[in-house]
């Protein structure tokens, strides 16, 4: 036969390794192989390996036998042990238990949602070939990053650099009215993109050619949900939208509902070009308001930052600060930290924060299960003590009793699991996610499920399988070992002292959070932001906005009405005030405002005059804030003339300083242009009595404008609230953990109380005989954890004003950590310790001396 | 005291019989041949575990071969102890079987 080297099969070869004598196992090997090569040589390969198997599982029932019999009927006792001793001290198994169950659950929520975080877009195929291109710009000494970019660089990166070999543009639309018949509805989530998205990011359709779908300027692009609720059950693809008043897209695909976890999310596709016909310039350089992706070739190196810069600098020569990046799309949710993009909301430092949150929930149970095992120790010595004097290794014994706390982990894992079910709706309403414990084609998750289990397990019992295991029979036996019994307090203690250092440390932080929350929501901020209505002017409003001014101010339940572009103050690059040089180049926030906007918004002017009527030419003309004055120098601002984002004019007034971005943020220049027209929002300022009149009248008043739009309306304050969102988001989070840490280390001590009268029954019972009265039993038995809980609340401490601190400097204006904070954590984890100790005290201390002195 | 059983006795005389290269494939071999009774490996490493316990076998490491996989053997030798317990059986059978004669078994 031709099969001059044939192998034995690799399965069969590895058993009987396992299986050999060790040391040995190459003779077994050796003999196996030789009588397969003569059979294999003889008759067939296939004989050959069919004796091989044959043999080997002919093997396994001696080996079985010698090996592993002993080795069972060990694991049989070691397992009822461990149910006796479960069942022997029930109350310890649940407080172990429960704790355990509480800090895996809490895992596994930050497991599911750590998870979730970082599976943002990587469902793309070209998930490590997209990149968003971005910018930044020197602003006053600091760079900021922005993730808009003009219309041009997309083409032009595609046309001048081979590594690119496709790019896409986008650009949000937001508000706009879209209509199906009768049908109208004002979408959020309108986007104009460039065919080639399609081609980019692998968003499937459920029909139409994703390639050329948008190839059409007339065609459009929608979910399934829109479809579903423009068109119900008939078919969308042919069907005409009308978006804005009156032009008109005909459906030529329909893609999948869009994956909660892709920072893109939208309903309806437009074709780019939709804004040439809107005045846009679509191969311009400047204007930073559309975002731009480009797909890059599979085997081409990221393209330098250096090359991108230069590349758009040799361009453009008017922004000699600004600089071009690309950022990879795996990056995008957490880690781009910019401003201007779409969906960008993660950030990597809440995935590291609440891992290691998750982890010291976890620890604090972990203490709980060593605390109460080390304290049983005195029993268990016993059992050791035997077992080691009957033969048992000391290997044994750590094996034993890792076994029993994996064991409990695993029981608690099962808790857990149902803890997390319960938990999860109130979870995703926390964080705003949609997470599900998912068995199904979510392999990590029992990976995470049975990690997390482990090293519960393996965590909590090294101490007591350590220690354990290194008792000497002959003294645990006598019954002597009073040293030992003191270092194992100590040990105790320190363990104690640890957890609540962790607990204290998150009440801290759950305080700060929320002081700095309160803070910024009572900061004044400079204006009025009470009872101001927000509307959103759209279509023919936009057009007759100074007439529908007039008809709200009409309206007796209005005071002030003013109009302005937008809500929030916009800068990019190009709204730029030149220095002599350029480190001394001003970036500027700007608004567009009529003359009423200083008194609706309820601002002081601090020098000049504001925009009025009985002035003319005030087109012309800037009000600056006192910051932009600093900023740029001027010595006698009004009068002066300026050339500020390619407009000139002259500066008539300085408003005081507002807060006009979060207070996570410095107040910036400002600069605020009257141009007449062009406005897209109106501010009411209302009476806050009749305020449902109010409305209904502005509905009527709305009515009488546009007949297409529906009437819409917002409270300022509402949408300044938002800004606060995440903070909200984290400080809630956080002080759930913070009660579920409490909630933990008050398990233990109540364990650890329970235990200690338990054991000093008798002497309590002496105590009470020769005249101690229930404060002083009381008093006695709390003394010690009193004594832990300070001591950890001065480890805290400094901890905790540390991390604090740092978290704090991501605000601008914020709230100082007063001794006030401090002392009520301390006061907070001193009283509950206090209350839980005191329970078990209490009633060792009521107990009936004699009840407790008559045995024996 | 140092009798063998049988299954032993069979072994250590195949060890003893294939001095200098008592393996385990030359072993099973000869105990095919003598018995007629393919010994599966996991019986054969476990009986001659039994006997080297005994101290009845030495190992040895022998050569490696191609047809092994290039992997090496090890050699059992009959010990002084091994022979004695041979001796000790041999004597034994010897008075147990005497005065039965050999035509005994033949069918009638």
């Amino acid at each position: 036969m031709a099969q001059k080297h044939c192998r034995p099969p690799h399965m069969a070869e590895w058993l009987l390794g396992r299986m050999a004598k060790t040391g040995e196992e190459f003779s077994a090997k050796g003999d196996f192989e030789e009588e397969f090569a003569i059979i294999a040589e003889e008759s067939s390969r296939f004989r050959a390996s069919a004796w091989y198997w044959l043999q080997v599982l002919i093997y396994l029932p001696s080996f079985f036998k010698s090996s592993f019999f002993w080795s069972l009927v060990m694991l049989i006792n070691y397992l009822k042990v461990a149910l006796r001793n479960l069942r022997k001290n029930k109350g310890y198994a649940v407080i172990n238990i429960a704790g355990l169950a509480a800090g895996m659950a809490v895992c596994i929520l930050i497991m599911l949602w750590v998870q979730d975080e970082i599976s943002y877009d990587r469902f793309n195929t070209h998930a490590d070939e997209v990149y968003r291109v971005c910018f930044s710009d020197l602003w006053s000494g600091n760079r900021i990053k922005f993730s808009s970019t003009p219309t041009g660089i997309g083409p032009a990166l595609e046309q001048d650099f081979p590594e690119v070999i496709d790019s896409a543009r986008l650009y949000r639309m937001r508000n706009i009215l879209v209509g199906y018949k009768g049908k109208k509805i004002v979408e959020e989530y309108v986007f104009l993109a460039d065919p080639s998205l399609f081609a980019i990011f692998s968003f499937p359709f459920a029909q139409g050619d994703p390639q050329s779908a948008l190839n059409d300027p007339q065609s459009a692009v929608i979910s399934e949900r829109a479809a579903v609720k423009y068109f119900g059950s008939s078919d969308p693809v042919g069907k005409t939208l009308t978006v804005g008043s009156s032009t008109d897209f005909i459906v030529t695909g329909v893609f999948r509902d869009i994956p909660k976890n892709s920072h893109l999310r939208f309903e309806i596709v437009l074709p780019f070009t939709y804004l040439k016909e809107l005045g846009v310039d679509l191969h311009q350089w400047t204007n930073w308001a559309y975002n731009t992706y480009v797909l890059l070739h599979p085997e081409s190196p990221v393209i330098p930052d250096r090359r991108l810069t230069e590349y758009y600098q040799s361009h453009v020569s008017s922004f000699e600060n600004v600089q071009m990046h690309l950022l990879p799309l795996k990056e995008i949710h957490l880690r781009s930290q910019a401003i201007g993009g779409i969906g960008a909301d993660g950030d990597i430092k809440y995935v590291y924060v609440f891992s290691l949150i998750a982890l010291f929930v976890l620890l604090i149970a972990c203490i709980n299960f060593m605390n109460l095992s080390t304290a049983k120790s005195g029993i268990r010595a016993k059992e050791v003590g035997m077992r080691k004097v009957v033969g048992a290794r000391r290997r044994d014994i750590v094996r034993q009793f890792f076994g029993e706390s994996i064991f409990q982990a695993f029981v608690s894992l099962f808790f857990a699991l149902a803890m997390v079910v319960i938990l999860l709706p109130l979870f995703n309403r926390i964080t705003a996610k949609e997470l599900s414990l998912d068995f199904m084609g979510n392999l990590s998750l029992y990976a995470g499920l049975i990690g997390i289990a482990a090293f519960t397990g393996i965590v909590s019992g090294s101490y007591p399988a350590l220690f354990l295991s290194s008792f000497h029979p002959v003294s645990v036996l006598k019954g002597s070992g009073g040293t030992r019994a003191k270092a194992r307090a100590l040990f105790r203690k320190a363990l104690v002292i640890t957890q609540f250092s962790l607990t204290v440390v998150m009440i801290i932080g759950t305080i700060t959070i929320y002081s700095q929350i309160q803070f910024m929501r009572d900061k004044k901020l400079g204006f009025d932001q009470e009872h101001l209505v927000v509307l959103s002017l759209t279509g023919t409003l936009m057009n007759n906005s100074d007439a529908f001014k007039q008809e709200i101010l009409r309206n007796p339940g209005v005071l002030e009405a003013s109009l302005a572009l937008s809500r929030q103050f916009h800068s990019t690059p190009s709204d730029l005030w030149r220095g002599e040089s350029a480190d001394k180049n001003v970036r500027v926030f700007y608004n567009y405002v009529d003359e009423d906007y200083l008194e609706t918004f309820g601002m002081e002017i601090a020098e000049g005059r504001f925009f009025s009527r009985e002035f003319s030419g005030d087109i012309d003309n800037f009000v600056l804030n006192e910051t932009a004055v600093k900023a740029m120098a001027l010595e006698d601002p009004i009068g002066k003339p300026l050339t500020l984002s390619r407009r000139k004019g002259t500066v008539v007034g300085v408003v005081k300083d507002f807060h006009f971005e979060t207070l996570g943020r410095k107040i910036g220049p400002l600069c605020l242009f009257n141009p007449g027209e062009g406005f897209r929002y109106l501010f009411a300022r209302v009476r806050p009595q009749n305020l449902d009149a109010t409305i209904g009248l502005m509905k009527e008043a709305w009515q009488k404008f546009d007949s297409h739009y529906p009437f819409d309306y917002q409270f300022f304050d509402d949408d300044f609230d938002s800004l606060y969102r995440s903070e909200r988001r984290i400080g809630t989070i956080v002080k759930y953990f913070a009660v579920l840490a409490v909630f933990i280390s008050c398990l233990g001590l109540f364990g650890l109380a329970a235990f200690m009268a338990e054991r000093r029954t008798k002497e309590i019972g002496i105590r009470r005989v020769l005249g101690a009265s229930s404060m002083e039993i009381v008093a006695l038995l709390s003394r010690e954890f009193t004594r832990c809980v300070l001591v950890s609340n001065a480890i805290a401490w400094p901890v905790a004003y540390f991390v604090m601190n740092k978290w704090l400097a991501n605000f601008a204006y914020r709230t100082g950590i007063g001794i006030g904070v401090f002392l009520g954590a301390a006061a907070l984890a001193l009283g509950i310790a206090l209350l839980t100790v005191s329970f078990q005290s209490a009633k060792a201390a009521a107990a009936n001396p004699a009840d407790s002195l008559r045995y024996e | 005291m140092k009798e063998l059983t049988m299954s032993q006795l069979i072994l250590l005389l195949s060890v003893w019989r294939l001095e200098g290269n008592a393996y385990g494939v030359t072993i099973r071999k000869e105990l095919a041949r003598v018995t007629g009774r393919k010994y599966p490996y996991g019986t054969l490493y476990s009986l001659l575990d039994q006997i080297h316990k005994k101290g009845f076998v030495a190992k040895s490491i022998g050569d490696p071969t191609n047809k092994r996989g290039g992997r090496r053997k090890i050699l059992y030798h009959v010990t002084q102890a091994g022979r004695e317990a041979l001796r000790t059986t041999r004597e034994l059978q010897d008075i147990i079987w005497e005065g039965i004669p050999k035509g005994t078994f033949i069918k009638e």
